[in-house]
């Protein structure tokens, strides 16, 4: 097992460290995903409470639970793609895109088609003021704390990792507000939903400066 | 460390095809278990496989470059990468798509970085071309270069304009007979499709 002398390779065995146990991607996306939901549970709930009746709601209107599980599903599927993206792999990035993306387009096209056939009836119960603003605000620590996590990894695209980590933090307030905010679609798209837009710009932007590269 | 050492020997030239893939899945099995030795911290499997690792990506990056000085920088980005991504490789999981995708990606790093123009100057059979006394033209002299073979005339003049014969975009585009944000997509192009091609390639 003894190699020829070579600075450089020797300087980078010296370097080595044994591999934290924490770090499989497995339990990166545990630690992201409890944390960021602990977080905007708590932040959203620090506020006001969730919208009188939701949980009536959410048993009476089956279109409402698939909105909600399908949003869960994309935050699922965010972190999951991420943390796949932040490991050298040939698979094209487009083809590691796919559940996501169908994920987003799903829910999309089931609040675009609620703007003609409401899941619930629109009401004005329940409606926080400046819920864009949170939905905006609670998605930042998630964002970073999946940047921090995914700085221990080696993605090579960064600025689209940084931008599905975006849109993935701003998945989870946007869910939570679909049942702690008013309920209409079109407030939905864009008071809870819309914030996901300027959280991927973010991403997309932080990604290459705070994502390491390789 | 004995199971390592078993493994040491083996050599891959001159060899049938089957024997040659039986031996390619002993030297994956081999970097495979040295990868997952060093993650624990085993220092000594570790700087064993960076010496392996050398010599393998030195000779694909060999193959596609040729200059020397070129693959001996991007030898050492990579092994640099290899060491920063240490902790990324899943012991579960096959070796070399890890390393190659890795290779792959410092290999595109540099041709943006440093240009296509050294590239293909670093490519024996370009270097046979130019010296030609009939000097043909770019269009035939980059047909010799690998890695622009796949690509379409137009591209590869593009690139040829602009990073061989060191032309602006604006004075490309005029020579071209196209406008300068025109040839700002073809070179966008043509680097794009060069690097589709690298990815595309399977691992040696």
């Amino acid at each position: 097992m003894s190699a020829p002398h070579n600075d450089f390779l020797d300087g980078l065995a010296q370097e080595l460290k044994p591999k934290p146990k924490w770090l499989r991607p497995i339990s990166v996306g545990l630690i992201w995903w409890l944390a960021s939901w602990a977080f905007v549970f708590g932040a959203i709930l620090t506020r006001a409470p969730l919208r009188p009746g939701f949980d009536g709601q959410l048993l009476e209107s089956l279109r409402l639970a698939l909105e909600i599980a399908i949003g869960l599903g994309l935050g699922a599927a965010g972190i999951s793609t991420a943390l796949q993206l932040a490991v050298p792999d040939p698979t094209p990035l487009g083809q590691r895109l796919v559940i996501p993306v169908v994920l987003l387009a799903s829910w999309l096209g089931l609040l675009a088609y609620g703007l003609s056939d409401p899941a619930l009836a629109p009401s004005m119960l329940g409606k926080r003021e400046g819920c864009w603003i949170e939905a905006l605000l609670y998605g930042l620590p998630p964002l970073a704390l999946g940047l921090a996590l995914l700085r221990r990894l080696a993605p090579l695209s960064r600025a689209p990792v940084g931008a599905l980590l975006g849109l993935t933090a701003g998945s989870l307030p946007g869910i939570l507000m679909q049942l702690a905010c008013m309920y209409d679609p079109w407030h939905a798209l864009t008071h809870h939903v819309g914030p996901m837009i300027p959280l991927a710009l973010i991403g997309a932007v932080l990604g290459p400066r705070i994502l390491r590269r390789i | 460390m004995a199971a390592c050492v078993a493994y040491v020997d083996v050599g891959l030239v001159g060899n049938t095809p089957d024997r040659v893939d039986s031996q390619a899945d002993l030297l994956e099995a081999r970097w495979a278990d040295w990868m997952a030795r060093a993650q624990g911290g085993d220092a000594d499997a570790y700087r064993t496989l960076l010496g392996e690792l050398q010599g393998a990506i030195e000779r694909y990056l060999r193959s596609r470059f040729g200059d020397p000085d070129l693959v001996e920088e991007c030898t050492q980005e990579s092994l640099l990468a290899v060491h920063r991504a240490r902790d990324t490789y899943d012991p579960k999981r096959r070796f070399r798509p890890w390393l190659f995708t890795i290779v792959r990606h410092k290999a595109i790093d540099m041709l943006r970085r440093r240009g296509v123009r050294e590239v293909v100057r670093a490519d024996p059979d370009v270097v046979n071309a130019t010296a030609d006394p009939n000097h043909p033209p770019p269009t035939e002299r980059l047909e010799a270069a690998r890695l622009l073979k796949a690509l379409e005339p137009k591209y590869r003049d593009a690139l040829w304009l602009t990073k061989i014969e060191g032309l602006s975009i604006g004075e490309a585009a005029e020579k071209a007979g196209i406008t300068p944000s025109a040839m700002k997509t073809r070179v966008h192009r043509a680097i794009r499709a060069v690097r589709k091609h690298l990815a595309g390639e399977p691992e040696p």
